[in-house]
């Protein structure tokens, strides 16, 4: 059987050597553990014996090549009438592949792993804005979620870092500014009446909260319910049937239908989304600080409230 | 064992052949490297075969042992196949440690052996903890710590021989003095004789030629039989020598010791060729006998490999598997999850 | 029913209920057996088992904790009591290439259940060899457990359930803690490995707080109800595995955070937690996570330094403080 002669892995840290002489020659007879050829690694040559009696065959390296590790660069045959030519030097075989000495051949690391670069990436330096605000990251992520702008908050001559208790504290500027819009009951009325569970409170808040996480992309958001003899309950989620934990609300929703009333608006409960019945329809009044929540977002998130108590099918969707 | 070929040929053959598969496998295992088949890189045990055979000729499978870094002589003379092996040597799923060891630490607990083990010297303390459970829980095996000269210079030795010796464990230190720590020949590294430092701690201590299986399984029943007894611990220092470098990659070894004295050993002193020889004086086998046994062997060796080359890796579930026993996947368990 | 009874006790009893639940149980160390250990922990235990099961070594540490070893491999299990946890740097050859990756490096079919009982915690003046917290090194090794119980409740409960651990399972009790009295039931019972406590109820900051650091930040709970201010207290119990869904709960309602061990501050046990809590909760943080662990030097001996070096009831009370009223502790 004819036995295959290949660069030896000689060194703990090698990937290729470089064949300094040829010992024996294409066609020479061989012996086991006879020195066959030397090869020059990390600044060391060594000697590398024959594996196996025989005749040295289809020299491919030449001296001077460097040979990765694992190629084939000849073979030693049993019979002398099996010797092959030496080839040129330039084809030598491809290596057998370490397992484990390249990557593509590693297992796969795993989820945990396969981030560790995009994480590398995302830590770039990123090149710091021209007045950015600074805030803790709550602070920050809940600013968007309410639609506050962090700007207007530094203009208003709150403090850096910015953090939840100075959100809270806008919201305690109170609604100076209000939006009102009349919107057609006939859809909202009929899902009333065809649910006998359907809770008129609970289903203005449910549609205040989608609108708003639809308006400004927020995950979580609570809604303070303010009854008319004074009581304040803080609903989370009321989109998603309540589930999470309460947090800062991001508006207060007073239900006045069924009254006399047609507005309030209270300075303590900073953003205030009152709902009025009258002949026309539902009256939406939103009452808010441009300092916190600016026209454009206010305008939004009114559009969408109405929207939705005009086609509750958007709600659904 | 008397030294009676014809009432012994069943053992004789066993040692013969035990001897055999482990240069085969080892020639093998040189060839794997090589041809840069195999990851990472492994130390031959070629030429101290008599040794881990002697020796675990007189065990059982009860009988424990720890081993070392140049560890598949005793696997394979402890009980361990061709087949499981290579697929541990190639970091393959059905290995012996589901590729997770590799060369450095095969463990093949169904017949006794703990584990081979990276750190010089490392296993001594496992050693004499396996003999302190065999007495204290009363069970009869016996355990033999394999380590090589140069783990004498290792403190943890002197302080488990010290236990060893006050406990009376079950125990003997089989110290197989290659003639070289490394790449350093040993008495360039060993002050005083080695014997004497068991002694020094009122342990029995033995020197035996081990290229002689017969010397050392003789000597090994004899002690085996006397741990039993509760005469332990026991040292035995086996006079030996390895044929390849320190690992496979020490090619170049000429200046640290010679060419003609590895040719020497080789040619005089090659435990199976002697015991080959004195197997067919004594009449036990045939030289053609012998050729069958040394055919079959290589035939398996050959059959194993390409098994092995052909084996699956494991899947890369299996990277954070087998980290704490009673936990599927180690990464999340350590985050809190329940297991 | 409960009583009160020391840390101490409380291990005693622990090792003495499993010693008896199970024949397999030994203990192995210097001077466990007559003399009980220095901290007297262990008297009385020879008495009732025997010179066979509560083995006496000489002052070898790596020797006896690699018997333990190959004695926990081979159906024994080994308690290891090492006097000092300062001593840890002289077993951790026989502890992590050992007992930790004995498991793994089988495949899974050798395993080493073996609990390592030592301790921590300075200001006994014992200068710096017998005065560190040395945990965290534990915790950097796959394949070990650790506890580090805060009161003899736990002390007890977490000794029980590492002695049924089919792992290696280091526990570090604080050497100032075993005259420590607490409530502890006369039943028995087990606390499970990766289950957090919380111990006081609060809503605008968690104080996490390890071994004694946990009587640190329940004082400094005090301290700050006094001020107006509601502390959450949460003691991990086990630092491997890592309770994560308690502590980041806790964050996420209090959305502020200070870690609170007596490991040396750089590259610790309080980074690890403060920075899976970065990690995990960052959108919930209302202020930096702090760190506060012992102090960067080795611990030195005059009383008029050593107390510098660790944390106090007041110091977490301040940085609680500045943190809940947004005064940065750091200048941004």
């Amino acid at each position: 059987m004819p036995h295959e002669v290949r660069m030896p892995q000689l060194g703990m840290v090698q990937d290729s050597g470089v064949i300094v002489a040829w010992l024996k020659r294409n066609g020479d007879p061989v012996r086991a553990g006879d020195p066959v050829f030397e090869v020059e690694t990390d600044k060391a040559t060594m000697e590398v014996e024959a594996a196996a009696d025989g005749y040295l065959s289809g020299v491919t390296a030449a001296e001077g090549d460097d040979v990765p590790v694992g190629g084939l660069i000849a073979m030693i045959v049993e019979d002398e009438g099996d010797v092959e030519a030496a080839g040129t030097g330039a084809s030598v075989a491809e290596p057998v592949p370490a397992p484990g000495a390249h990557a593509a051949s590693r297992p796969d690391p795993g989820p945990e792993r396969q981030e560790t670069p995009a994480l590398a990436e995302r830590a770039m330096p990123e090149p710091v804005a021209a007045g950015r605000v600074l805030a803790s990251p709550k602070a920050r992520r809940l600013a968007t979620e309410r639609g506050i702008d962090l700007h207007l908050l530094r203009a208003q001559g709150i403090a850096e870092p910015i953090h939840v208790a100075d959100l809270d504290a806008a919201i305690a500027v109170g609604g100076n500014s209000a939006l009102s819009a009349v919107v057609d009951p006939t859809d909202f009325d009929e899902l009333l009446d065809r649910s006998r569970t359907a809770d008129r409170t609970r289903l203005l808040a449910s549609f205040a909260a989608g609108a708003w996480r639809a308006t400004f992309d927020a995950s979580s958001v609570s809604v303070a319910i303010r009854g008319l003899d004074g009581s304040l309950e803080i609903v989370a989620n009321p989109d998603r049937g309540g589930v999470g934990d309460p947090e800062s609300p991001v508006l207060t929703l007073v239900d006045l239908c069924g009254t006399r009333i047609h507005r309030y608006a209270s300075a303590r409960d900073g953003l205030t989304l009152c709902v009025a019945r009258s002949a026309a329809g539902y009256d939406l009044l939103l009452a808010f600080a441009e300092a916190r929540l600016p026209l454009s977002n206010a305008v939004a998130l009114v559009e969408n409230i109405a929207a939705r108590i005009e086609n509750p099918l958007l709600q659904l969707l | 064992m008397p030294r009676d070929g014809k009432a012994n040929a069943e053992a004789y053959l066993r040692m013969y052949r035990q001897m055999a598969r482990i240069r085969a496998f080892e020639d093998k295992a040189n060839q794997l490297y090589l041809n840069a088949q195999m990851p990472g890189l492994t130390h031959m045990y070629s030429g101290q075969e008599a040794v881990a055979v002697g020796i675990c000729e007189a065990l059982t499978d009860e009988d424990r042992i720890t081993s070392t870094h140049r560890g598949h002589g005793h696997c394979l003379a402890k009980g361990a196949e061709l087949k499981l092996m290579f697929c541990e040597l190639l970091g393959k799923e059905e290995g012996y440690c589901r590729g997770k060891g590799g060369s450095m630490h095969i463990a093949d607990q169904a017949h006794g052996n703990l584990g081979a083990n990276a750190i010089v010297g490392g296993s001594a303390g496992i050693a004499t903890g396996a003999a302190l459970s065999a007495k204290r829980l009363g069970r009869n095996y016996v355990t033999v710590c394999f380590f090589g000269d140069g783990a004498t210079a290792q403190g943890l030795w002197y302080e488990v021989m010290n236990m060893a010796a006050l406990w009376k464990l079950p125990v003997i230190y089989a110290c197989e003095n290659n003639g070289y720590s490394e790449y350093t020949a040993t008495e360039e590294v060993v002050a005083g004789s080695l014997t004497a430092r068991a002694e020094a701690f009122g342990i029995e201590a033995h020197q035996v030629d081990g290229q002689d299986v017969l010397a050392v399984s003789k000597l090994a029943t004899e002690l085996v039989e006397r741990c039993r007894r509760g005469e332990g611990p026991f040292f035995i220092e086996l006079e030996t020598y390895r044929y390849h470098g320190h690992h496979v990659g020490d090619i170049n070894r000429e200046y640290y010791r010679t060419k003609e004295e590895e040719a020497r050993w080789k040619a005089d002193r090659d435990p199976i060729a002697n015991f080959g020889k004195w197997l067919r004086s004594e009449g036990v086998a045939t030289e053609d006998e012998l050729a069958v046994i040394d055919s079959e062997i290589r035939d398996e060796a050959a059959a194993a490999v390409e098994y092995a080359l052909a084996a699956p890796y494991p899947d890369a579930v299996e990277v954070d598997m087998h980290v704490f026993k009673g936990v599927d996947h180690a990464l999340p368990y350590m985050s809190g999850e329940r297991a | 029913m409960t009583r009160e009874i020391t840390l101490s006790q409380a291990v005693n009893e622990a090792i003495a209920e499993e010693m008896r639940r199970d024949e397999t149980v030994l203990l192995i160390g210097e001077d466990v057996a007559e003399a009980g250990t220095p901290f007297k922990v262990l008297s009385g235990l020879v008495e009732e088992f025997g010179t066979e099961r509560v083995i006496d070594t000489p002052i070898a540490e790596p020797g006896f904790m690699g018997i333990a070893v190959g004695a926990a491999m081979t159906g024994s299990r080994p308690i290891v009591d090492l006097m000092f946890g300062d001593f840890l740097y002289l077993v951790m050859d026989q502890l992590c290439n050992q007992a930790a990756k004995t498991h793994y490096m089988s495949g899974g079919k050798l395993n080493v259940p073996l609990v390592l009982r030592t301790n921590l915690g300075a200001t006994r003046r014992s200068a710096a060899q017998h005065s560190q917290s040395l945990h965290a090194l534990v915790a950097h090794i796959p394949g070990l457990k650790l506890a580090m119980p805060s009161s003899a409740y736990e002390a007890k409960g977490l000794l029980k359930a590492a002695v049924r651990d089919d792992n290696p399972v280091v526990i570090f009790e604080d050497k100032l803690m075993y005259q420590d009295k607490a409530p502890v039931p006369e039943e028995e019972y087990v606390l499970a490995l990766g289950e957090a406590a919380i111990l006081r109820e609060g809503s605008e900051v968690t104080l996490i707080g390890t071994s004694s650091m946990r009587q640190v930040c329940e004082r400094a709970a005090e301290i700050l109800e006094g001020d107006g201010i509601g502390a959450e207290v949460v003691d991990p119990r086990t630092l491997v595995p890592l309770d994560e869904r308690t502590i980041l709960g806790s964050v996420r309602k209090t959305s502020r955070a200070i870690v609170v061990d007596e490991g040396h501050q750089n590259f610790g046990v309080t980074a690890e937690i403060a920075a899976r809590i970065s990690e995990k909760a960052f959108y919930h943080l209302d202020a930096p996570v702090i760190r506060m662990g012992a102090m960067d030097v080795p611990v030195p001996f005059s009383p008029a330094l050593e107390d510098l070096t660790v944390p106090t009831a007041e110091g977490v009370a301040a940085n609680a403080r500045a943190i809940v009223r947004g005064v940065p502790v750091h200048a941004p």
